[in-house]
């Protein structure tokens, strides 16, 4: 019998219609654990990482974790794992709800999706039945839309996971929404699904997941749940005010984007804060699977300008589409998030590549021939929202900006708009006021992105010990111990936010609880670094080097221009040398055989 | 000197910000003070279990962390600005 893993991956290959079920391989599972680890370490033997990722080589995989499913607390995540249309880099986007406990219960482990349909289809799963059908009907329907009418014809019940216009379009950072409001955010993996004509995957499952200690188990998961409790952030904090309670305190320290990173301060942010959502917009809190945080936010918005309904902002969309584009007005920050996940694009990218096109236009590098008449200075937050329904139309001016803000700078010249590490935007906290999180960014495996190294927990928030955010020492261990620990937590099927509770070694408690397979807290942290470094080694293999690892030259060079942080710019070049000895690199990057021999990659 | 408060120290002191002109020479003191203006539920976000102040709230003078500075004695002075967050955290 199976313990926590289920044993079986569905493989459906679209170009010929077959549906497999194979065995998941048990060596590889201990070693890399399941969602993100798992599914890239099977990426990685499967395909050439220099393909295109829009062909019908790349493949696209939906892959809960072993802890997935389980009543452990705040287990209800799943990553997208494939080549990324974004920046070419190997994706792992991360989302909620419930599909990925779904999928554990309709008895996989993973769902791997290769080659491409001639037309559009979706997928069905109801345990183990399995079909591939029809979708004509349904493309060109938002996410909304999709859900309920694939929920109309299979189960009023089922989880589905799909993609919007974005995604059918091929914008670069289309996203794969499931339950309507959760998204596989980053690294376009939506355009990928949208390549294969691949509108949806609904899936019903039944069965239950087994565990091997149950009163191991429960022992872990009563210890989980009481620490998550108890603590004032899991406990109290993210359930009242959400994640953009964050605005009000990057902005006190300095660190908050404003204008394409023109600056870190931005004096009327207060209005886009969580104080501010919970206030006026906030209808309930909202939780995923077995999570006892609740940090998702049911909102509407009533002023018939921008009037809705749905969820969020998270702190990254508020910060994106406000400060970041000089927008105070809530209303409009939270009508764009909406149509984000309505036409499936990811809010950080389309924002931010918004910002990048505001900050050319203010600088006369975009005119008004180019944006067919649209006026975009900063703060212009009307033609913002109507901005975000074009990128994700693909229409007029919105075409250029689909491609993402490198394409769309370099497009014109400037290069060095683009906010982007490894090609991708970076998110909401100024790495010239935060150095720790810059050294996190220039290294990311998926590029710019803050939630696979946060150490903003304990550079800005004092969580669980408080370190100076403007101090380069110590940074590099920092920075390599948030990665492994998130890379390892990630690929269990937990929400990072636990960590605002649990560490590694609860989190080694439950695993070895739930699969029998023993995980000491250093089995654990090892997994991570594990993870970590195969995905270097698809990057490496993709055409990225060590010359990758870097931040724009804004970030290097101009200091951030008012408020906390003023004069402030990022010390990069002092942490990476440092950090790639850490890790066991050559100085330019490259992991050493040995590194790769411990880690048995080799 | 104006005091800032953010999430639910703002229900709490029912301000966003407030003007301070009473003397008090460090932070440790002003919190003394705060503490003794709000009550026991302000003085449960900003304290320690075991006394002191500040395990987990953050403070900012003038947007600095009160850690990098010097600590709950700081010195302060009228034209600073303190802001006050309860434990907090997101991404
Ligand atoms: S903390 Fe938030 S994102 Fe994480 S599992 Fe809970 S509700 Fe979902």
């Amino acid at each position: 019998m199976m313990f926590g893993w289920t044993g079986v991956i569905l493989r459906v290959n679209l170009t010929n219609g077959e549906i497999k079920k194979e065995p998941t391989n048990m060596q590889d599972a201990r070693l890399f654990i399941g969602a993100r680890g798992l599914a890239s370490k099977i990426l990685s033997d499967e395909i050439d990482p220099k393909i295109d990722p829009l062909s019908p080589a790349n493949k696209l995989i939906f892959a809960p974790g072993p802890l997935s499913g389980t009543m452990a607390p705040s287990m209800g995540r799943y990553n997208v794992v494939c080549k990324a249309a974004l920046n070419g880099v190997i994706a792992a986007s991360n989302s909620g709800g419930s599909f990925g406990p779904e999928v554990k219960f309709a008895g996989y482990d993973m769902i791997i999706v290769e080659g491409a349909a001639k037309k559009p289809v979706y997928l069905w799963i109801f345990d183990d039945e399995v079909e591939i059908r029809d979708a004509s009907d349904l493309w060109g329907k938002n996410v909304p839309d999709t859900t309920d009418a694939i929920r109309a014809v299979t189960d009023e019940d089922a989880k589905v996971a799909c993609i919007g216009p974005g995604g059918e379009k091929k914008v670069l950072f289309a996203n794969i929404m499931n339950e309507m409001h959760r998204a596989a955010g980053r690294s376009g993996v939506g355009a990928v699904m949208g390549s294969k004509n691949l509108k949806a995957v609904a899936v019903v499952g039944t069965k239950p997941i087994e565990v091997a200690d149950p009163e191991a188990f429960e022992k872990a998961v009563i210890d989980a749940r009481k620490k998550i409790s108890e603590h004032p952030v899991g406990g109290t904090g993210l359930r009242v005010y959400g994640t953009d309670v964050l605005v009000n305190i990057l902005n006190g320290v300095g660190s908050l984007p404003t204008r394409n990173f023109h600056d870190g301060y931005f004096p009327s942010a207060d209005k886009f804060g969580g104080e501010t959502l919970t206030a006026k917009y906030l209808t309930r809190p909202k939780g995923c699977f077995s999570c006892i945080i609740s940090c998702g936010r049911v909102t509407k918005v009533t002023n018939p300008k921008y009037a809705g309904e749905g969820e969020g902002p998270e702190y990254e969309t508020a910060w994106g589409f406000g400060s970041d584009c000089g927008v105070d007005d809530m209303d409009a920050i939270t009508k764009a998030n909406y149509l984000c996940n309505e036409l499936g694009i990811d809010t950080i990218t389309c924002a931010t590549t918004i910002a990048c096109a505001m900050d050319l236009y203010e600088s006369g590098y975009i005119t008004l021939k180019d944006t067919g008449g649209l006026a975009i200075p900063f703060g212009s937050a009307e033609n913002m929202v109507k901005l975000v329904e074009m990128i994700g139309n693909r229409e007029g001016f919105g075409d250029q900006l689909a491609e993402g803000s490198y394409r769309l700078a370099k497009r014109y010249g400037h290069p060095e708009f683009s906010m982007t590490a490894k090609m991708q935007e970076m998110p909401a906290y100024d790495p010239r006021g935060v150095q720790g999180i810059g050294l996190h960014y220039a290294t990311s495996n998926r590029g710019g992105c803050h939630v696979r190294g946060y150490t903003i927990s304990p550079e800005v928030l004092g969580v669980p010990f408080k370190v100076d955010q403007h101090a380069t020492e110590g940074k590099p261990q920092l920075v390599k111990t948030f990665q492994d620990l998130t890379a390892a937590l990630d690929s269990t099927g937990s929400c990072l936010f636990a960590t605002f509770g649990i560490g590694a070694d609860e989190l080694a408690a439950l695993l070895s609880a739930v699969t029998g397979v023993h995980y000491s807290t250093e089995d654990f942290m090892k997994a991570g670094d594990r993870i970590w470094n195969l995905e270097r080694l698809f990057d490496l293999k993709a055409g990225f080097t060590g010359k990758d690892d870097r931040l724009p030259d804004r970030i290097m060079k101009e200091p951030i221009q008012t408020g906390p942080s003023k004069g402030e710019v990022s010390h990069l070049d002092k942490m990476l040398p440092e950090y790639y000895k850490l890790r066991g690199w050559d100085t330019k990057g490259v992991p050493t055989e040995e590194k790769l021999q411990e880690l048995s990659l080799i | 000197m104006v005091i800032k408060y953010y999430a639910t120290l703002r229900d709490i002191t029912r301000t966003k910000e407030e003007t301070w002109q009473s003397p008090t020479p460090t932070l440790q003191d002003l919190l003394n003070a705060l503490c003794n203006k709000y009550g026991s539920t302000f003085q449960k976000w900003v304290s320690c279990e075991n006394g002191g102040y500040g395990c987990l709230s953050i403070f900012l003078i003038n947007g600095q962390d009160y850690r990098s500075l010097n600590g709950l004695q700081t010195q302060l002075n009228q034209t600073d600005i303190i802001s006050i967050f309860p434990p907090i955290a997101g991404g």
